[in-house]
């Protein structure tokens, strides 16, 4: 039978009814392996406690449920970043392990919680570096962020090339830029930060003493959750001091502790 | 013209310009093939993949409002047609298809418990009790604090 011009209207169903899930193509178990660990990673990708349920539903799932490339792609929004209050040590420990079996298996999200937690901690800060670019070289945008925000306090030629980084995310992806800060400000809230690096000295990349240019109409104040996305910056170190003025007045209250040591 | 061909012997003939968003029909094109027998596709999945395809050949800016209407009604289906669509479009190579099948088939069983994905996808446990009750204990760390639903919807 041949058809010209397909039209849905023309054609009659031709063939068995598929009302028996055994049919080839109509049941989960007749797709690949490689399909099916695509579903589970979304699964997992979505919600860690999805993916337990998913791996208790049969031994199948169970073994797809252990490959690498879904804890490559899991999601670990469930876990808070430190450990929570009355929680067992035994939790935790698993916590940890699960997180640890995630950045070797290259989970963008679990490389950049470290990095981030180690780095301002100063836990291993160079180890904690390079978890970052990691996460950053496999598309990890907060991570990207944190990596000019740290080449920024570091000075001398990272500062420029940090300055550089932060200014093209701003103006490229203003927005996303915004969730990136405010990604870090959050990690920042729950861990206690000590590298000296990054409470020692606000950095300033602007020379040239700009003042802030605000459009009219929107109203200023200087809360953490100032919106500058209205703002146009005179130049790019302007647009990277702002971030930076963020980032310093949350650690604010750690620097004042490193102050009195 | 290029000429489709179903497992279920129904022939179909497309435009080569809609056809190349399949990346295993665009080899076979450039191979100068103008006959394609898909005996992996039956017919009621191909008339979807062909049906998506026509959509989306025409990627302007002003489509593509249209083109997410369409993307979120083409999703109403059952998992079983899900799952055809799945294999069909792995085999033919239309990622955006993938990309947009997985997260629909995953929003079926977000936040629900065990029974409730085994009767979705209809998979029997091959479990023993022991071997279950290990794994739940191993896991339960994970589920602590928190509520799962437990329907089917």
């Amino acid at each position: 039978m041949v058809i010209n011009r397909y039209s849905r209207k023309d054609m009659k169903r031709r063939g068995s009814k598929r009302t028996n899930k055994e049919n080839f193509c109509s049941s989960i178990q007749s797709l690949p392996n490689e399909l099916l660990t695509d579903i589970v990673a979304r699964v997992a990708s979505r919600s860690f406690k999805n993916f337990i349920n998913v791996k208790l539903s049969c031994k199948a799932f169970n073994e797809l449920a252990n490959e690498r490339y879904v804890y490559q792609k899991a999601t670990l929004v469930d876990f808070p970043i430190a450990p929570w209050q009355k929680q067992t040590q035994e939790k935790i420990n698993k916590v940890n392990s699960l997180m640890e079996l995630c950045r070797e298996c290259g989970n963008t999200d679990a490389l950049y919680r470290k990095g981030v937690v180690d780095y301002f901690k100063d836990d291993e800060p160079e180890v904690a570096v390079e978890f970052l670019k990691r996460a950053a070289k496999g598309g990890h945008v907060g991570a990207r962020y944190v990596m000019g925000i740290i080449m920024v306090f570091m000075g001398g030629e990272y500062k420029r090339k940090g300055v550089m980084l932060i200014c093209n995310m701003k103006e490229t992806e203003r927005k996303l830029t915004r969730a990136c800060r405010k990604s870090l400000i959050e990690i920042l809230r729950e861990i206690w930060v000590t590298n000296p690096s990054v409470l020692e000295q606000r950095p300033t990349g602007c020379t040239m003493q700009h003042r802030r240019r605000i459009r009219k109409n929107v109203w200023s104040s200087d809360s953490e959750d100032e919106d500058d996305e209205h703002d146009d910056f005179h130049c790019n170190a302007c647009s990277c001091d702002v971030e930076i003025a963020h980032i310093w007045r949350c650690m604010r209250k750690f620097y004042r502790h490193f102050d009195m040591i | 013209m290029i000429t489709l061909q179903s497992s279920d012997k129904d022939v179909f003939e497309i435009e080569q310009s809609i056809l190349i968003q399949s990346g295993t029909i665009k080899n076979m094109v450039e191979d100068d093939f103008t006959f394609i027998p898909l005996p992996s596709v039956d017919t009621e999945t191909l008339i979807k993949i062909i049906e998506y395809m026509k959509k989306h050949a025409d990627k302007t800016d002003s489509k593509e409002k249209n083109i997410k209407e369409f993307d979120k009604d083409f999703m109403k289906k059952t998992l079983n047609e899900l799952f055809a669509l799945v294999f069909a479009a792995n085999y033919l190579h239309i990622s955006s298809l993938l990309e947009l099948l997985y997260p629909s088939i995953a929003d079926r069983i977000k936040d629900k418990i065990t029974e409730a994905i085994r009767q979705i996808f209809s998979i029997r446990c091959d479990f023993t009790p022991e071997e279950e009750r290990r794994i739940i204990m191993d896991n339960k760390w994970a589920h602590e604090g928190t509520e799962i639903e437990g329907t089917l919807d």
